[in-house]
């Protein structure tokens, strides 16, 4: 297995806790923790897109990126509207 | 060269995982979201060192300067949300 594929899926074990944290905590934390998710998604997939040498996987982190940056900031907006 | 600026990225975001669940409060967890974009960075620049000026490289450059234009903006969006909310509740 290549450092890429090792370093990929070392941050996709990393997504379980901050997937329990999300579902179990406060929103605020979980807003927090949904933000560094959408992160380490993107790095995974990057990393992963080189590992397997699938460059089409590449498009996906940066759709990644755009999409989990649109997400977050719509989930903090309703958060900071209040209940 | 590659797998070292890999294992610095992957370490780096490690450690903000281990922040953003171990630190008391969401407002000291979002401390801990300011090194992700150095570690996209770091991941970025291994694909350039081992990619060269390809597509990839392409996508990793986009990547990283959208990573790094956007993560301060979030982190301010999501502190001024949590600072409402508190307001909200007290």
């Amino acid at each position: 297995m290549s450092a890429w594929m090792v370093g990929a899926s070392v941050l996709v074990a990393l997504l379980v806790p901050l997937g329990i944290a999300a579902a179990t905590r406060t929103p605020g934390d979980g807003l927090v923790a949904l933000q560094l998710a959408g992160t380490v998604t993107t790095v995974a997939v990057l990393l992963m897109a080189v590992g397997l040498g699938r460059e089409p996987l590449g498009d996906l982190a940066l759709v990644l990126a755009v999409a989990s940056f649109v997400g977050s900031l719509a989930y903090a907006t309703i958060l900071g509207r209040g209940p | 060269m590659s797998a070292v600026l890999v294992a610095a990225a992957v370490a780096l975001l490690a450690l903000c995982v281990a922040g953003v669940l171990l630190v008391p409060g969401p407002m000291n967890r979002l401390h801990y979201l300011g090194p992700a974009p150095i570690a996209v960075l770091l991941a970025c620049a291994a694909v350039l060192v081992d990619k060269g000026a390809s597509t990839i490289g392409l996508r990793a450059v986009l990547i990283a300067l959208f990573s790094l234009a956007t993560s301060s903006v979030l982190s301010h969006t999501v502190a001024r949300a949590l600072h409402h909310r508190r307001e909200d509740d007290a």
